[in-house]
Order: structure tokens, then sequence, then C-alpha cells
């Protein structure tokens, strides 16, 4: 799938850190990866089996983009079953604000397991930054 | 204000139930109930008020409008500075009046 | 940037905006629909406007080229052959309103293909406030309300939510103008007959 681009978040290989941009979170989550590397794996299947791995799900879940999304999130934990997912955002959690639409479904956690909520609308960046150093058991610097 | 989260100041609220009614989200419960007011003047009619049971904000629902903070009559909600921290359960997203008071 | 404002009938829309295009109006903007049920002045009963906004970039002008369509026959001449940007707006209006743009393409864009209705029509209920209950129903002290409290969005129960079967379908402009309706409705004569701008507070 193109465009799946991977941050090595750490810079160390230890830590991969994909964003699936849905909305305005995303503008949140790019604001997060400044001075960080990009990782430079242009395919899923090209990322090492033994890294630790973060989806990050920043935005409104439309009905009509649950399969798009859904198929990321499974080709990544094929081949890294302990990815995390990340809800980032109201919308990504509950549906936030949206949630009454005919159209969104509330939160991606009626589709997959879902490791951390983070609430916001939107979230900032910090937060994005302090869950992942949680997930990877790290401390804050 | 940068979306820090939203604190209630519990003695300000009279259960007026504005705030409810006016988040787009439907992201405010209030539950409360009425009481008789003690020691009125002997003779005085009996008189009730307002008691809070259960204030809660879905934080997973909030998109931090403010709508609530502004039009609160008695100043019993404010912008706290810092953001509403993750959960690891959408479950936990709900603050109830102890975490509500608490937010930094 | 100056615009002016041009209703045509239906019928001359094609050749409306195509003449708008020959006058310099040019560069296609956007087109769009509103569902305009039960609103009076300008518009008769039950119609949909459609309008599209033309703008002349080299003198810095627009137009506004507005027609009504009737409800229950939402048909308009496509003008994507004049303005391929347009096609993706009627597809988008079509979908969302169950207008037919003849010549266009009947595609949808946004929705599923599975998802059923015309969700931006006035008479079409989001059934997710419709199906929960309100936070905002209760009253101060938790006493029970003497006045009936319904969130916007939500048309009154007798209306759409818990109708009697006995009194058939509901009137779309009859849901449309509850839907809208302030959050304490009066209650309404038991049957359709009399007039129906009994919607309470305007709150």
């Amino acid at each position: 799938m193109a465009g799946t681009r991977f941050w090595d978040w750490y810079g160390d290989g230890s830590t991969y850190v994909v964003d699936v941009g849905l909305a305005c979170c995303t503008l949140e989550f790019e604001a997060a990866t400044y001075g960080r590397t990009p990782a430079g794996i242009a395919r899923i299947e090209d990322l090492p089996s033994r890294s630790r791995v973060v989806v990050v799900i920043s935005g409104t879940v439309t009905d009509k983009l649950t399969g798009p999304v859904l198929t990321i999130v499974s080709r990544i934990r094929q081949v890294v079953p302990a990815a995390a997912v990340v809800a980032f955002g109201a919308c990504a959690s509950a549906g936030g604000p949206y949630w009454d639409s005919y159209s969104v479904t509330k939160g991606i956690d009626q589709l997959v397991a879902v490791d951390a909520y983070v609430p916001g609308c939107p979230p900032p960046p910090d937060a994005l930054a302090t869950i992942v150093d949680e997930l990877s058991e790290r401390e804050r610097v | 204000m940068s979306h820090g989260a939203i604190r209630l100041i519990e003695a300000n609220c009279t259960s007026c139930m504005i705030c409810a009614r006016e988040c787009p989200s439907w992201c405010i419960t209030i539950d409360s109930h009425t009481e008789p007011i003690a020691d009125l003047p002997p003779g005085a009619r009996e008189r009730t008020t307002n008691v809070l049971d259960r204030f809660a904000i879905d934080w997973s629902l909030c998109m931090f409008c403010g709508i609530c903070v502004e039009e609160c009559p008695f100043d019993a909600l404010e912008w706290a500075s810092d953001p509403v921290a993750a959960a690891t359960r959408s479950g936990r997203l709900v603050h109830e009046i102890e975490d509500l008071t608490d937010e930094q | 940037m100056s615009e002016v404002s041009r209703r045509v009938p239906a019928a001359e829309w094609h050749d409306a905006v195509a003449a708008a295009k020959a006058e310099g109006y040019d560069y296609f903007d956007w087109l769009g629909a509103v569902d305009q049920i039960g609103r009076p002045g300008e518009f008769s009963e039950n119609e949909f406007e459609v309008m599209v906004r033309l703008v002349d970039l080299e003198t810095d002008r627009a137009v506004m080229v507005r027609t009504v369509i009737p409800r229950d026959a939402p048909r308009l001449a496509s003008i994507a052959d004049l303005f391929a940007g347009a096609g993706w707006h009627e597809r988008e209006s079509g979908e969302l309103y169950a207008i037919e743009f003849v010549g266009g393409d009947p595609r949808r864009l946004l929705l599923s293909d599975d998802y059923v209705g015309a969700p931006l029509r006035k008479d079409a209920v989001l059934a997710a406030r419709a199906g929960i209950e309100w936070p905002g129903a209760k009253e101060p002290g938790g006493a029970p309300s003497r006045r009936r409290m319904v969130p916007p969005g939500v048309p009154e129960p007798e209306i759409w939510g818990d109708r009697d079967p006995a009194a058939g379908d509901p009137d779309p402009e009859q849901v449309s103008e509850s839907a809208v309706g302030g959050r304490v409705r009066r209650r309404r004569p038991s049957t359709g007959s009399g007039d129906s701008t009994g919607s309470g507070d305007s709150r």
C-alpha cells in the first residue's frame, strides 16, 4: 500500500511508528515527528519482525475507510503480531464529536484491538510522544 | 487556550443542567437530587436545594469547544492547563467528579 | 470579489451555465444543493435549490447561478460536459440528496455502496441521536419533567420515533420541522390537523 511511511522514532531502529492519517489529528502526528528520522521502509512486509511497532490511527474513522484501515493494521500485525494500535484523538477513540454521523464508525476499537486511547480534539503532539514512550517503556527524557 | 482539560469546581455547581444541554457532543452526564434546606427560621416554608450526585465528562467524545465553560452561569467549569491523559481502556476516559476537580 | 446571483428555471439550467461560461465565467468554483423543505418566502412547497458558483478570474467577478427543482422529482441536467470539475460535486450532491443529474456520472462518491438513504435531506433523521438518551433531558434536581425535553436533531416521538402505526407515514415536512425544533416541544394536537408551528422555544 503506497504511502505508509514509517518513522524510526528514536533513531535507533528499536521502534517504528506509522500514522494512518484520516483527518485533522494527523497534523498533530506530523508535528510530533519533527526532528525524528524517517525509517526508509518501503513496504509493510519489510518491517523487521522483532521491532516494536506502533500504529497510530489519527482522525475520524468513516465507514467507507474501514476496509483500508483494517487492511493496514492486519498486514502490519501479520509481520509484527505485537504491534500496538493507538487511537489518537476523540474520533479514533469513540467517534468524537461525529459519533452521531450517518457515516462514522464510533471509534477504531469497533474493528481492531486498541492498546491506548489518547483524548483530545486534537491531542497535542506531546501526548503522542508520551504514549509512544509509555508503550516502549521508556522514561521521558 | 490550547486544549487543556476542563476542570469542575464542585462547590459552584447547582446541577442546573445547562452545560449538559448545550454540549454539542452530548459528553456531559449529570445526576442530581433535591434536599430540603436545614436551619430555616421558624415558620418559614420548606425550601429545597439541588445536590449534585454525578458529574461526568466522556473525554473520548469531547471536542474541547468550551461551550460548557462559557455557558455555565455559576463559573463551575474552567479551563485547566494540562491535557487529559491517555488511557489503556476507553472506559477510563470517562472522568467523574473526583477526576474533574483534580484536572490540572 | 463581486458576485451576482442569477435565478433560472430548471429547464434552462444547462443553457444558463453555458451562457455564463461564454461570458467569461469560465472557472468552476463549486456546485451544491440545499433542501428548502418547509421554507417560506422565495420557495414554494418542497423544493431543492441547486446552485453553482462560477468565477471570471480575469476580472475578479463571480456569478452564482441558482435554480429550484421539486423534491419529489429531483432531476437536473448535468453540467459536467461544460466543466469537468463539476462531476464530483454532482456525484456528491446527487448521493446526499438523491438528486439525479441527467447525463452525469451516477456513481456514489463519498457514501458506501450499501448505504441506504439521502442523509442531507432535512427529513433524514440522525438516528444515532434519536436512539440514545440525551443527557440533557434530565431536570435539575432529578425531578420528573413536566416539559418535554427533546434534543436538537431529534423529531418528536409521535412524529418519528414512537409513531402510532395507524397514523401512516409522517409528512417529510413535519419530520424536518420537528427535527429543528427547540429543546422544549409543545405537545401537538393528536392528528395532523391545524398548523404545525408549535415547535416550542427556539432555544
